[in-house]
């Protein structure tokens, strides 16, 4: 399903679990959400927590820290793909994370989340990522070691349709930008370089 | 629908928040991200206040890592770092938010990599959020204190590559 380009997405009315132990980083991302019309979000600091909520109320997208505790928010996102009584099996999961490291995104990668968000979080990648979910929804995968989104994400292309695949389709390029250090900037920093080594 | 090969089973989702999601309705995006920048920024006093704090813990925690037990001390220091670094950007102090970046760079080079604690490079670091915190840096973002900036980048670079290659000269056994 292809979206316009740039579209609006409708949260007003539905419910956002935030499950992180940082209450500053939550009171962000709910003050985006706000912002963006949702008038309907948790937050909860521990997965024993966020357990509760997924039981007794209806949530429609969560948001996981990898290190809510007790256990890991990676480990509790599996168990909710993992158990095939779930309400919440097939429910969208971001994870957010400042820990952008290859293997933290491999990991959330593998645990069935449907997308990483970096944090520090701005209202723009919120409301991408959001829109992302909202208007491609992916195939679900089930195999003896996996339940989640399919892992096989198609490159969104280069600029002028020109992508790795026939169906990839174009992505919008910011223009260039000049260099953030001037020449000067550059060679004094060489020459400091040079000097401290030779040192 | 499900296409079944062996032990492989493919579904269409199509979840509830994709489909109220894209119902007409709701606050335009412009608005949206509009309206979302005014909430960010009626937190920011909470925020600075905050990063404060975590600013004194991590001032803590670094003079336990030099003198007492480590792991322990490094752990706290690193989740001050990390704390910063998720909301320092959040709230407009990207200054802030690059040298909380470079910490956590450097403390799970520490963790990961098992380097030596490099103390002259974290020390350094610690001065430039110190500065950060202060006039006439506050605030401020990263562009506009070029060689600061160009500087602490490539020292947590050297930490990265500690790694490979230790640097007595740089690095500090505990």
């Amino acid at each position: 399903m292809l979206a316009a380009r740039n579209p609006s997405i409708n949260i007003t009315g539905l419910s956002f679990l935030l499950a992180d132990p940082n209450p500053h980083s939550t009171a962000i991302i709910h003050g985006i959400l706000r912002g963006f019309g949702a008038n309907r979000v948790v937050e909860v600091r521990n997965n024993r927590d966020a357990v509760q909520v997924l039981t007794e109320q209806k949530i429609d997208l969560m948001m996981v820290d990898p290190t809510l505790p007790k256990g890991g928010g990676l480990a509790f996102i599996r168990s909710l793909r993992q158990d095939p009584n779930s309400p919440c099996r097939t429910m969208p999961i971001l994870i957010i994370t400042g820990d952008t490291r290859t293997s933290m995104v491999k990991a959330a990668r593998d645990c069935g989340a449907n997308m990483v968000i970096a944090k520090p979080m701005s209202p723009a990648s919120l409301y991408e990522r959001l829109t992302w979910v909202a208007f491609h929804p992916r195939k679900f995968i089930e195999t003896a070691t996996y339940f989640g989104p399919d892992r096989r994400f198609k490159i969104e292309g280069l600029p002028n349709g020109k992508g790795r695949r026939a169906g990839d389709s174009q992505i919008e390029i910011k223009a260039e930008e000049g260099p953030t250090l001037s020449q000067n900037d550059i060679d004094s920093l060489l020459a400091e370089a040079r000097v401290g080594g030779a040192a | 629908m499900t296409n079944k090969r062996s032990a492989h089973k493919e579904y269409d989702v199509d979840h509830n928040f994709g489909r109220l999601a894209r119902s007409p309705g709701g606050v335009s995006r412009e608005a949206a991200l509009q309206r979302a920048a005014a909430e960010v920024e009626r937190l920011k006093p909470q925020v600075t206040e905050h990063i404060r704090q975590e600013f004194k813990r991590l001032e803590a925690a670094l003079r336990s890592a030099r003198s007492g037990d480590q792991p322990a001390a490094i752990a706290e220091a690193y989740a001050a770092s990390q704390n910063l670094r998720d909301v320092a950007e959040s709230v407009g102090y990207s200054l802030i938010g690059l040298i909380a970046t470079n910490l956590c760079t450097i403390f799970e080079a520490v963790e990961t990599a098992r380097i030596a604690y490099p103390a002259a490079i974290i020390d350094c670091h610690f001065k430039a959020l110190h500065l950060s915190l202060s006039d006439p840096y506050h605030g401020k973002k990263p562009h506009e204190f070029p060689e600061l900036s160009a500087g602490l980048a490539q020292l947590a670079q050297i930490a990265k590559e500690t790694t490979a290659d230790p640097d007595p000269a740089l690095s500090k056994k505990s």
